[in-house]
C-alpha cells in the first residue's frame, strides 16, 4: 500500500489525517510536524506523497517544496498542498513551484481521498511509462 | 509593544482550528472511531454543520 508523508505543525490534526488515512484507505502514513522534519524525512523514507501545509516553523511550506523539487531523490514525489492559507497568490506560488494539487482546510474527506487517490494513479502510470523509455 | 497580527493571519489560524473541528467530527460520523447511535450522529452532525457555517461566515469577511 501507497506510502504517505504528512508534513503539519498541528499534531492533532496530523493524527486525525492518519487515522482517516490508515483506517479508510489502508495507506501507511508518516507524521512529520515541521518543515524541517518534512524534509529530511521525504529524503530518507522516500514516500508516494506528500500532503504538505505552508505556514509551519523552522521551514515554510513553500521553501520545503522548493528543496523537494529541486532534489533528484525526490522531485518526482507528487505533493498536494493542504492548508488554511486561501489566497489566490498562495495557489498560484505553490503550483509554480511544482505542487500537484491545493485543498483549503477545513475540507471534505473524500475530495482529500480522491485527490490522493488521482496522484498516486498518475504518479505510477508515470513511472511505468519512463520504464518502458528506459 | 506585541505586534498585532493581520486579518490574513487571524483567519488562517480560525480556519485551521475549525479543521480540527470538521476532521475530527467526519472521523465520527463515518464510523471511524467506531458505530455512532442515531442520536449521537445527529449531535455531530450539528457540530461539523456549525463549523461549516462559520467557514462561510468567514469567506464573506473575506470578500
Amino acid at each position: 500500500m501507497a506510502k504517505i508523508l504528512i508534513v503539519d505543525d498541528e499534531k492533532e490534526f496530523v493524527d486525525m489525517l492518519e487515522l482517516r488515512l490508515t483506517r479508510s484507505a489502508g495507506y501507511e502514513v508518516i507524521p512529520a510536524y515541521d518543515g524541517e522534519e518534512g524534509l529530511k524525512v521525504a529524503q530518507e523514507n522516500k514516500p508516494d506523497l506528500i500532503i504538505l501545509d505552508i505556514m509551519m516553523p523552522k521551514m515554510d511550506g513553500y521553501e520545503v517544496l522548493k528543496r523537494l523539487k529541486d532534489n533528484e531523490g525526490t522531485k518526482k514525489i507528487p505533493v498536494i498542498v493542504l492548508t488554511a492559507s486561501t489566497t489566490p497568490a498562495a495557489v498560484d506560488k505553490c503550483i509554480a513551484l511544482g505542487a500537484k494539487d491545493f485543498i483549503v482546510k477545513p475540507f471534505e474527506a473524500p475530495e482529500l481521498m480522491v485527490k490522493i487517490k488521482k496522484a498516486l494513479e498518475v504518479a505510477k502510470i508515470k513511472k511505468a511509462l519512463e520504464g518502458k523509455q528506459t | 509593544m506585541t505586534e498585532q497580527p493581520s486579518n490574513e493571519k487571524i483567519i488562517h489560524d480560525i480556519r485551521n482550528q475549525l479543521s480540527g473541528i470538521t476532521t475530527a467530527s467526519s472521523l465520527f460520523l463515518d464510523g471511524l472511531l467506531g458505530e455512532l447511535t442515531d442520536e449521537q450522529k445527529k449531535h455531530v452532525g450539528t457540530i461539523k454543520s456549525a463549523a461549516e457555517k462559520i467557514v462561510l461566515l468567514l469567506q464573506q469577511i473575506n470578500r
